[in-house]
Parts: structure tokens; C-alpha cells; sequence
């Protein structure tokens, strides 16, 4: 499928996702990014969406860290461009993890007139140090919700199944946590 | 795809009438205008259970098209960090 030769002006849509350390210097952050606008530019790829989501939780810990700063980006280029923005991501210790997905194959250049400039992201978020996450009460299950919360994963076994309730109970199970968070 | 086939696991016991838990209907297709997207795991939380894993498609309800769609959706969001593997207490 996408082994299949591009035609002329057209290219495939990527977007990747980068997790920044939390505990960086804004100037790693822009060093990065100019790498990754560099990585587009050699490539004849064509940036279209930059988004800086900031700090968030990790869902769970990378390299010791908590948090990270999240980078989005949507790009059109072929193989090579993305070969070469990973090849930046991956040497470059500031960055935690990346993923790559393609979007879309065959898009004709022209249709797609939105442009994106890595340059101008001042990565004016906060970079702190990680805040303590786990406290010995939560390591330990002696917190209040922790006996709830393993009921309910017993319930929700998937061999224990048999439907009446336990649907809303995994459904609002898996709400509680968000909220918690 | 519409909807899903009443799952029998043949055991009502000879009164023919009582099926296992409800009718269930896919949430993605009675909604056209909800999409399944990883970067949303506040929505894909709906199909994981407390521990992480991916709720099986006889509970969650979801049609096997979009249950296939909403497994992809996790594991991306997993990679990156935005849905857990496992939780554990
Ligand atoms: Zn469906």
C-alpha cells in the first residue's frame, strides 16, 4: 500500500509526536526543533501544524520522569523525511520518546495549503523538575481508594465477565482515575 | 456493523428468554460525529479497564470494525505515553 511509488507532486502526511524532558533548558528545546525544521527542509518536506501541548502527566514514567513536555506535528514528505526526523529525535538526549504515524498517502502538494514553522514555537511553557508523584500511602495500597479500585479490576476481569453491570462499573472505573489525575 | 449480534453463551438454562446482560450497541456508530482518535485519551479511558487493558468488545459493545480501530487508537496512545500498559494499586 504505501510500498506503492508516489506520483508526481504528491506527497504522504505524517504527524509525530515528541515528549521533551521536563527538566530541560528552553534553549534544548528550540535546538531540537531546529533540527526537526532542518530535518524537513533537506528533505523537501513541507511543515503544516505545530503544536506545543505543554507539560503533562506521563500515563507512566519514562527514564525516571513523570511529566514531559509535549510537541505535535503534522508534515508531508515521503519516507526520508520522516527517516530523518526520527534520526534527530533519537540522538538527541533531551527528547524522552517520539511516535510517527502517516495520515494520509498519495496527497497532491497543492491541495494543502496550511504552513507551520518550527522556528517560531518559543516554547514559552513551564520546564520544571518533576513534582513527586507516588506517596508511600499509594505505593503501599493503604490509600483509601486503593481496595476500591482493586475490587473493581477483579470484577472487571474479562474471563469474569457476564455483562449486567460490570459494564458501567469499568466505565466509571476508568472515568474515576482521569478524574483523579 | 450497525449493530451487534446478541452474544449467546448457551447457557439460559432451557427458559429460552433470558439473554445475558443487554443489548448492546456500538458507541461509534450510533454516533457518526465521535471519531477515534489516540491523542483523545480522556474518550479511549471509556474502553480500557482500571488496570489498562482494552475492555473485550462482548462488554464494551463496540462493533468488531470499531473495536479494531479503538485497539490501534490505545496502542498508539500507550507508546506515547498517554494511556497506561498496566496499572497496578
Ligand atoms: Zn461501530
Amino acid at each position: 500500500m504505501s510500498r506503492v511509488a508516489l506520483a508526481q507532486g504528491h506527497a504522504r502526511e505524517f504527524e509525530t509526536i515528541y515528549i521533551l524532558r521536563p527538566n530541560i533548558e528552553r534553549e534544548k528545546a528550540t535546538d531540537v526543533a531546529g533540527k526537526l525544521n532542518d530535518a524537513i527542509t533537506t528533505t523537501k518536506g513541507v511543515l503544516t501544524t505545530v503544536e506545543l501541548w505543554g507539560q503533562r502527566r506521563l500515563a507512566y514514567p519514562i527514564a525516571k520522569h513523570h511529566r514531559g513536555v509535549y510537541v505535535f506535528m503534522k508534515y508531508l514528505g515521503k519516507g526520508d523525511t520522516v527517516a530523518e526526523i526520527e534520526r534527530q529525535l533519537r540522538l538527541s538526549d533531551s527528547v524522552l520518546r517520539y511516535q510517527t504515524i502517516q495520515l494520509r498517502n498519495n496527497v497532491l502538494l497543492e491541495t494543502v495549503t496550511e504552513r507551520a514553522d518550527l522556528a517560531s514555537v518559543s516554547f514559552e511553557v513551564a520546564f520544571e523538575p518533576d513534582e513527586p508523584e507516588f506517596t508511600v500511602e499509594r505505593e503501599l495500597g493503604l490509600d483509601a481508594q486503593a481496595a476500591e479500585r482493586r475490587r473493581r479490576d477483579r470484577d472487571t476481569d474479562p474471563e469474569e465477565f457476564d455483562g449486567l453491570n460490570d459494564e458501567e462499573g469499568a466505565a466509571a472505573g476508568a472515568r474515576n482515575r482521569w478524574e483523579e489525575n | 456493523m450497525e449493530t451487534n449480534d446478541d452474544f449467546d453463551r448457551g447457557d439460559d438454562k432451557g427458559d429460552g428468554l433470558r439473554r445475558r446482560g443487554r443489548k448492546r450497541i456500538c458507541r461509534y456508530c450510533s454516533d457518526k460525529a465521535m471519531l477515534i482518535d489516540y491523542k483523545d485519551p480522556q474518550a479511549l479511558a471509556y474502553f480500557i479497564t482500571e488496570r489498562g487493558k482494552i475492555v473485550p468488545r462482548r462488554v464494551s459493545g463496540a462493533c468488531s470494525l470499531h473495536q479494531r480501530e479503538l485497539a490501534i487508537a490505545i496502542k498508539r496512545a500507550r507508546i506515547i505515553a498517554l494511556l497506561p500498559f498496566t496499572m497496578t494499586d
